[in-house]
């Protein structure tokens, strides 16, 4: 995900206004520490232009 | 960076009710009623705006999302069965006459244990990111 944020030139922050969170959810997010709802993982995937498979790995050993 | 208005008001408000709080709990160290009534109220008003800091804290637009709102609803389902537990217990010593309690008493222990468990499990789910 942070590779994703890097190619659009997003700070956390910025990221995190955009899809309405904490910045603290997004660094969550990026260490793997957070799993978010699936209309979270949308609004990130759709903002850094990517889809929600390659953002997250929601299997059992991610 | 600079706190906000609201957070500076806030502490200032909260200063003066710990100190009246922490000279409730002296003076009831002979757990009389009416020192116990002034620990009580304050130490509720000083929950109350304490949650209203931790709300506020890190002057970001945002604040509270799904995840915090998760941990916070997590962690008020903690202190809720953490309260429900003590409340047994109470029971329990009074009934085997281990412990005396008045009313009064044991609505301050409660609120006590449901204000701080509250606070301390809020903060060690915040500290690990997320809920299972």
């Amino acid at each position: 995900m942070k590779e994703y944020r890097a190619k659009v030139d997003l700070t956390q922050g910025q990221l995190a206004e955009a899809v309405g969170v904490r910045r603290e959810t997004i660094v969550f997010l990026e260490g793997g520490k957070y799993n978010p709802s699936l209309r979270l993982a949308h609004k990130i995937a759709e903002k850094l232009g990517a889809t929600v498979d390659e953002l997250f790995d929601f299997s059992d050993e991610g | 960076m600079k706190p906000k208005k609201s957070t500076i008001i806030a502490w200032a408000i909260c200063i003066p009710l710990s100190v009246l709080e922490v000279y409730g709990l002296v003076r009831a160290k002979k757990m009389e009623t009416q020192s116990l009534v002034w620990t009580f109220v304050t130490f509720t008003l000083v929950f109350v705006i304490f949650f209203f800091l931790i709300q506020r804290r890190g002057g970001e637009k945002v604040e509270k999302d799904e995840r915090t709102m998760r941990i916070a609803n997590r962690a008020m389902s903690y202190s809720w069965i953490l309260s429900i537990f003590s409340v047994t217990a109470i029971m329990y010593f009074e009934e085997i006459e281990v412990l005396h309690m008045a009313v009064m008493q044991v609505l301050t222990v409660i609120a006590m244990i449901m204000s701080f468990s509250s606070i301390i499990i809020r903060a060690i789910l915040s500290q690990k990111g997320d809920v299972d």
